[in-house]
């Protein structure tokens, strides 16, 4: 049987990338990571099999992460909006245009989108499982969802005119 | 956009259906109406298209960190991406640490104890560091570097133990900076693809302790303190494997 900590270490990589849509920033994304593997760690005994361990570690993250959050809104901004937000946007220039073109629009999305899309069209929760680890009714993860992938090719097709609008 | 207000299955209906979301009965309406209306259809393979690109956007972003390998190799860069590596190793070794065998050690007052506590914590996220990296390190080349940075915290007659009488090969290894100073740790093998690893870091106060042995979860660590030295040897096998393991690999070190 595959051990709490194989399983924990397993998802790493994806709860790496969620971390990074959630905090748009490296150094940041790897602080919310460890503290997301310390809770889950000293919260091992409220994780019951056979629940769902992929869900219930996300949805660690993003308590963690939206209490930050709040708790930062209520201190003055000491970092500039410039310097933190770099983006998840990695080596863009390596991608494939239309891989890069849509890292670019997602990346102007609102945070909630973004972390929809990624729950969803990227880790492949189901809609029943993104509410539970976003606390929000199922019903307003499937309009939403629904509002972030218009949102995302309206992006893309501004993207599009302004491109065609340079040739010319 | 006509097709946003004149189609009678909306938006919300199509992107649930890309996911998987509908029940058998919406999904069969969905699919005849995809067949006759083209603008519903491309929309449809729009989104699927869209959610491949960004699959592949933010693929590079889940493995950015200790999946790479540890390799030795990666010693020469900066220390501060080392340092940043070295925290999310910890994380996964807090794992084994944070709640099974945490309670005896940091209530110690006793300095014996205290520096085996510490050194079980090394040597385990070392371990652990390294079977979450992907990494298979090139040993060949480093074998010296990795014998010289062993001489370096075990003293100069210290050679790299030899555990082929177990059945364990060397296949890699790393030198360390930890708190304590330097340290080694050491990864061997066996055919069956089990992993045991030898820590050596340097032992503050001299201490002096028997061997001790540690289980938690599925993990075992072996280790003393001796004279400057500490050592641990860490692995998934039984105790009495490990002891033997530990026993011929400290021969190697006491000359």
């Amino acid at each position: 049987m595959t051990s709490f900590e194989e399983r924990l270490i397993a998802e790493l990589p994806a709860l790496r990338r969620y971390g990074r849509v959630l905090c748009r920033e490296r150094e940041a994304a790897e602080d919310l990571l460890q503290d997301c593997v310390e809770r889950a760690l000293r919260r091992r005994h409220l994780w019951r099999r056979p629940g769902n361990f992929r869900a219930w570690l996300f949805r660690i993250m993003h308590n963690i992460h939206a209490n930050d959050v709040r708790w930062r809104a209520r201190r003055p901004r000491s970092v500039a909006l410039e310097e933190g937000h770099t983006g998840a946007a990695a080596p863009v220039q390596e991608l494939r245009a239309e891989v890069g073109q849509t890292l670019a629009a997602f990346e102007q999305l609102g945070d909630d989108q973004r972390q929809l899309l990624v729950l969803i069209a990227v880790e492949g929760f189901s809609y029943r499982e993104a509410a539970r680890i976003l606390a929000l009714p199922e019903g307003t993860v499937m309009s939403r969802m629904a509002r972030a992938r218009e949102r995302l090719l309206d992006i893309r097709d501004g993207q599009a005119r302004d491109r065609v609008r340079r040739i010319k | 956009m006509k097709d946003r207000q004149a189609s009678p299955i909306g938006l919300e209906e199509l992107s649930a259906y890309v996911d998987g979301e509908l029940d058998s009965g919406r999904r069969a309406v969905v699919e005849r109406h995809l067949s006759n209306h083209g603008e519903a259809a491309g929309r449809v393979s729009a989104y699927r298209r869209q959610d491949d690109y960004l699959r592949q956007a933010l693929a590079p972003l889940a493995d950015e960190g200790v999946t790479e390998p540890l390799a030795i190799a990666q010693q020469r860069r900066a220390r501060d991406d080392r340092a940043s590596r070295w925290r999310m190793a910890a994380a996964a070794a807090l794992l084994l640490l944070v709640v099974g065998a945490g309670s005896w050690w940091y209530q110690t007052e006793r300095a014996g104890e205290r520096r085996m506590a510490e050194l079980v914590h090394e040597a385990v996220t070392a371990h652990v560091a390294y079977l979450s990296s992907s990494g298979a390190v090139n040993l060949r080349s480093e074998r010296s570097k990795l014998a010289e940075a062993l001489r370096q915290v075990a003293g100069a007659r210290a050679v790299l133990p030899d555990l082929t009488p177990l059945g364990y090969e060397l296949t890699g290894g790393m030198p360390l900076d930890e708190a304590a100073g330097p340290a080694v740790l050491l990864v061997y093998r066996n055919r069956s693809g089990e992993v045991v690893t030898c820590y050596f870091g340097r032992n503050g106060p001299k201490e002096e302790t028997p061997y001790a042995i540690k289980e938690s979860h599925g993990i075992n660590v072996v280790s003393r303190l001796e004279g400057g030295l500490g050592y641990a040897v860490t692995g998934s096998v039984t105790s009495d494997e490990l002891m033997k393991i530990a026993e011929l690999g400290y021969r190697a070190i006491s000359g």
